[in-house]
């Protein structure tokens, strides 16, 4: 699985704009030294509209005794971004450390209230703010025409909108135990991509790593061997955007949608090419004789890590990733598991 | 987890070159929700952790207290050299005063509408005017302040260096930040 940050892009009136909330918990297990940091962020078209707030603590749980919370810590801006950070000793005996960081974006707005006797029917929504950003628009509400609020004596009441969010980091000193070694199981054809393969990696040397993340680092070992001169697409390559990163425990789909629980095995990881027609185009050559091996394709290694609770992510397995087109088929191959259609 | 998690796909194409370069993704691909957060912006997030929890290791140094696991955290996480975190801390805090520079300029901007738009009686409808061009062209300064303090830091790292370093930094910053839906996140 991947996480992905996903760009704001406002519907309507407001382009461009963007609003994140970033957190980050660094923890030193032999000193016993933690450090934080957390953001609530947003771009100038977006602090013109909004207010921005952050607040975090930490919870520490050390073994046989109580838990405690530390470094709670706030900041609010209205013309600027807003963030904390805190450093704290919490000891080297064994323990667990949660980092909680709450993230909010605030609309100001004021209601007005132009009759004192009355009840919610007697507001006047002043949207100027825009809420429609926040997917909310102004509304107005009069119980009488003839008053035409706002203006003397109505009294402005604020009224505020937000939108909110909270990331939690957690880092352990526990014994952390890494995967001894790993296969591949085929799974399934993208149904998107008819020529990219779904594989699962199923880890070895447990106990659980349920939880925990896979990432991979990729190496290009050959390169587009089907690309040619006048060729009508590029070289062929896996970007870095592509690098991928799973949770082990669960098969999520191409769809994001969960397939199910599969223990200490993650996935699925998408092997293979994602244009058809680039794929006819060289089986074409290839056909016709143009490629003396006869296939072509692209060869990566693949360096799988995965991360160490409460210290440095860590490779446990270096296998292959392996992609070819010959004339009539298309192979996918992830460490000594390949697909063919 | 908090953070959205889909399922990836690695694949070889050079159609994907087309993403990488901002133009129009495919259905697939935003279904996907693969959009990723701009780069001025992530680097942005990193250069102001990096100045602040220099700050916090500067003030860890002055109490007496172990502060070589922040000095050189981005070099473990990150895989860097000595030299080039050196660079990576250098070139942060190098180009903060500048964002600061810029930052305060929009912050007078944008002081000055909500002072005059909060807390005041205004007429039926009457809203805040679109951002005024000069903040844009702040925001637009901002972005270009950032490339260049990129720009700077891969001269100093060499392009494989930076390379790499780019690609972890994507994966750091999909882990550890979150953007709100526009549409879905009020209440």
């Amino acid at each position: 699985m991947r996480a992905l940050l996903v760009t704001l892009i406002a519907s309507g009136c407001l382009r461009g704009q963007n609003i994140y909330f970033y957190s980050d918990l660094q923890y030193d297990a032999s000193s016993g030294n933690a450090s934080m940091y957390a953001q609530t962020g947003a771009d100038y078209s977006s602090q013109y509209y909004y207010d921005v707030f952050v607040y975090m603590q930490l919870n520490v749980f050390p073994e046989g005794s109580s838990q405690y919370i530390t470094c709670q810590r706030s900041a609010s801006n209205g013309n600027a971004d807003a963030y904390v950070s805190c450093s704290v000793n919490v000891g080297t005996g064994t323990l667990d450390l949660e980092l909680i960081s709450s993230h909010e974006i605030t609309a100001t707005y004021y209601t007005y209230q132009f009759d004192p006797y009355c009840d919610w029917s007697c507001y006047y929504w002043h949207d100027a703010f825009r809420m429609s950003f926040l997917g909310i628009s102004g509304e107005v509400w009069e119980s009488n025409q003839s008053y035409f609020a706002p203006g003397p004596p109505a009294t402005p009441v604020p009224q505020r909108q937000t939108a909110t969010g909270q990331i939690v980091r957690r880092r352990s000193n526990r014994a952390c135990n890494f995967p001894a070694s790993e296969s591949s199981l085929f799974w399934q054809w993208s149904t998107w991509y008819p020529y990219a393969a779904g594989f699962v990696g199923l880890l070895q040397g447990g106990p659980s790593f349920t939880g925990r993340t896979v990432t991979e680092e990729l190496t290009q070992l050959l390169g587009d061997t089907c690309w040619h001169q006048g060729s009508p697409y590029a070289p062929m390559y896996i970007p870095y955007s592509s690098w991928g990163t799973w949770t082990v425990g669960t098969l999520i789909g191409e769809n994001g949608m969960v397939i199910g629980p599969s223990y200490n095995n993650y996935g699925l990881d998408f092997v293979g090419f994602t244009d058809a027609t680039q794929i006819g185009y060289y089986q074409q050559r290839l056909r016709a004789g143009y490629y003396p091996a006869g296939q072509c394709g692209l060869v990566y290694q693949q360096h799988m890590y995965m991360d160490g609770c409460g210290g440095l992510k860590q490779k446990y397995w270096i296998q292959g990733l392996e992609m070819y087109i010959r004339p009539y088929q298309v192979e996918a191959k992830r460490s000594s598991v390949s697909a063919t259609r | 987890m908090c953070y959205l998690e889909l399922s990836t796909f690695r694949l070889a194409s050079s159609v994907l070159l087309i993403v990488v370069l901002g133009l129009p993704a495919r259905p697939q691909e935003a279904a996907l929700n693969r959009e990723q957060v701009p780069r001025h912006i992530a680097y942005g997030i990193l250069f102001h952790e990096v100045v602040v929890l220099d700050r916090e290791a500067n003030e860890l140094q002055r109490q007496g207290r172990p502060a070589a696991y922040l000095l050189t955290r981005y070099q473990e996480r990150f895989d860097l050299s000595p030299t080039d975190s050196a660079s990576l801390r250098n070139v942060a805090a190098m180009c903060m005063p500048k964002l600061s520079a810029l930052d305060q300029a929009a912050a007078s901007i944008i002081s000055a509408v909500k002072s005059e738009y909060r807390g005041k009686a205004r007429g039926p409808g009457s809203q805040v005017p679109a951002p005024p061009p000069e903040l844009l062209r702040l925001e637009a300064s901002r972005k270009e302040t950032v490339e260049s303090c990129v720009s700077e830091l891969e001269a100093l790292m060499g392009r494989g260096a930076f390379a790499a370093f780019e690609a972890r930094l994507k994966q750091h910053i999909a882990h550890h930040a979150r953007i709100v839906p526009a549409e879905k996140s009020a209440r």
